[in-house]
């Protein structure tokens, strides 16, 4: 009876990893219904090492090799339409997703303008993009470093060569991530690296993954030396902002902790970073891209709900942020603080604030990557509440309704809003976890 | 449930085709928005064709995305609050209860847009309130 249990659990799990190749909005829907199968069963599942083993080449398979395939022949692009979610659409619902590795294309192309090229043809466009070739000047919404930083090569060449790199060490984060892993736990932290987001990511590779590996290496590495840490999160919000909220986080954590020292570093770090992007044309321009509603099946933020629903209400966007606030607050005042996870050290914090300053403006999905570093916190004893509505959230991040093009007929899909209520949940959990971790347990006489 | 049906098919007739009907693969669907002024000729056709213009391959469907919103999405997280904080089920009936609203919701609202069952609605908002309302239902 238990073996043939074990073996029903270890069939079905390969047999969703193998939809990840066949049709990956099918892998969504059959894979968060088995996580939920997994979250709720009593029992633990045995992971042996020959499982381990084919898990990783089929991870390794999904992460490299289906994306390589279609640069090395042409007429391999329909596998790489397969791993596609049906999200990844624009202009007026014509599929895209032939565009091989597209938002390191453009990086690489804004650089290249840098220096002497004049013209780029995008590789690989889908019939929509043949005629449109891109002209320098060409910028990219990124900071303003990137205006000084030269390429004079190939882009196509430089996008394939970057990418496989990128995508191998992004294998080698999970293997550092899962292997400590047994049982359920290493299921579920599997499927979270072929969540939804990160395909995205993977599938556009854009240059959150460079970002990704850097606070990776140097906070969850090399985070005992400080200097070093502060001084590649402050090369890091050169290139995207976002990193300025990990800097914030030390400042506050250095100063409640009585480290002064370590403080005037934060301190200094973070006042030329908010010069850095009040001073430069270019990141203040990028400072629009949070001032536009962005469709919500492939972005999340608060302020970009509050500005659909302004829409839709004809109310003024700060009424409904200010409902929005009392809807985290009110999961706030429903989560049990004994069900949430407390094992977060300095560098997972810092993560929590990363995602919360996201989470208020409007980011694209693909930056939920940074997540995938609360795993070990949250696995850290039993499967807990904050683990599962983190999975959730990733797992409806892009969101299912607009994946089901087969299946779902409308192909414009813009003015239908949908409210994640996942992602305000877990927004609550995050908030909650850090009002535990930064003020109550350090303001407790036991500790 | 059965009963929503058969109102929907006594409707038919006095809303036209439903987008489900007449939907012809690759056009591409534009919402005309209706008023949310309790007009219950336009929310009781919510999803009838309006308009088909074959030449430019556009059909326009009638949508009331407040009406939408808030009974598809903010009704059941007014159902999820009363029952984590007020009111006592077992764990079974929580999933049962959810299961049938979001799957009358959806027969209302999306069957008339033709959209398959296996959609946000019955999936991503489902799997949110059972698996936390499950798990915040065990707590109490």
């Amino acid at each position: 009876m238990k073996l043939s249990k074990l073996n029903f659990e270890m069939y079905a799990f390969f047999g969703i990893m193998s939809l990840l190749f066949l049709n990956y909005d099918l892998f969504v829907a059959a894979a968060l219904i088995y996580i939920l199968f997994l979250i709720f069963i009593k029992y633990e599942i045995e992971v042996t090492t020959i499982f381990k083993f084919l898990t990783y080449i089929y991870v390794i398979s999904f992460f490299t090799v289906v994306r390589l395939l279609p640069i090395v022949n042409k007429n391999y692009l329909p596998i790489w339409n397969r791993i596609a979610q049906q999200n990844y659409l624009i202009g007026d619902g014509y599929f895209l997703s032939e565009d091989i590795f597209l938002d390191l294309q453009l990086t690489l192309f804004s650089m290249s303008c840098n220096t002497n090229q004049l013209t780029y043809k995008i590789r690989y466009s889908s019939d929509y993009l043949d005629t449109k070739i891109l002209s320098c000047p060409y910028e990219t919404p990124y900071g303003n470093v990137l205006n000084f930083i030269k390429i004079n090569e190939n882009i196509w060449q430089s996008t394939v060569i970057a990418g496989t790199i990128l995508l191998f060490l992004f294998f080698l984060v999970y293997l550092d991530i899962v292997k400590d892993f047994e049982g359920k736990k290493f299921i579920l932290s599997t499927l979270l690296f072929v969540s939804p987001p990160i395909n995205f990511l993977l599938f556009r590779l854009n240059i959150d993954l460079f970002i990704f590996f850097m606070v990776y290496i140097f906070i969850f590495k090399l985070g005992d030396k400080f200097l070093l840490k502060t001084m590649a999160l402050f090369a890091a919000t050169l290139v995207k902002f976002y990193t300025i909220a990990i800097i914030f986080f030390d400042l506050v954590n250095n100063v409640l902790s009585k480290r002064y020292r370590y403080s005037l570093i934060s301190i200094a770090a973070f006042a030329i970073s908010i010069s850095y992007l009040l001073f430069f044309d270019s990141n203040t321009q990028f400072l629009d891209w949070f001032n536009r509603p962005i469709e919500s099946n492939i972005n999340f933020g608060i302020f970009n709900d509050a500005l659909y629903l302004s829409q839709i209400f004809g109310v003024s966007w700060f009424i409904i942020f200010c409902c929005l606030t009392l809807l985290i607050l009110g999961f706030i005042y429903i989560i049990p603080e004994a069900k949430i996870s407390h094992n977060l050290n300095e560098n997972e914090l810092s993560i929590m604030t990363l995602f919360l300053s996201m989470a208020v403006f409007s980011n694209f999905d693909y930056r939920l990557v940074f997540l995938l570093l609360l795993i070990k916190p949250f696995l850290f004893k039993k499967i807990n509440l904050s683990f599962i509505s983190m999975t959730i959230f990733m797992y409806t991040s892009p969101s299912l309704l607009h994946a089901y093009e087969n299946y779902y007929k409308i192909v414009r899909n813009d003015e239908i809003f949908f409210l994640d209520f996942s992602f305000y949940f877990f927004i609550a959990i995050c908030s909650k976890t850090m009002w535990i971790k930064l003020f109550k347990l350090r303001s407790s006489p036991t500790n | 449930m059965a009963s929503v049906i058969v109102g929907l098919a006594y409707l038919k007739p006095y809303c036209g085709s439903y987008l489900q009907d007449v939907y012809v693969s690759d056009f591409q669907i534009y919402f005309q928005q209706s008023y949310f002024k309790f007009d219950f000729n336009n929310l009781l056709c919510h999803g009838s064709v309006l308009d088909i213009d074959i030449e430019n391959e556009v059909i326009t469907v009638l949508f009331n995305a407040k009406f939408y919103l808030i009974v598809s999405q903010i009704f059941l997280l007014m159902f999820f609050i009363v029952q984590i904080k007020f009111v006592i089920l077992d764990t079974k009936k929580v999933i049962f209860i959810y299961i049938f609203l979001s799957f009358l919701i959806q027969i209302i609202f999306n069957f008339n847009f033709g959209i398959n069952l296996l959609n946000e609605l019955s999936i991503q908002q489902l799997i949110f309130f059972i698996s936390i309302g499950v798990f915040l239902n065990e707590t109490k």
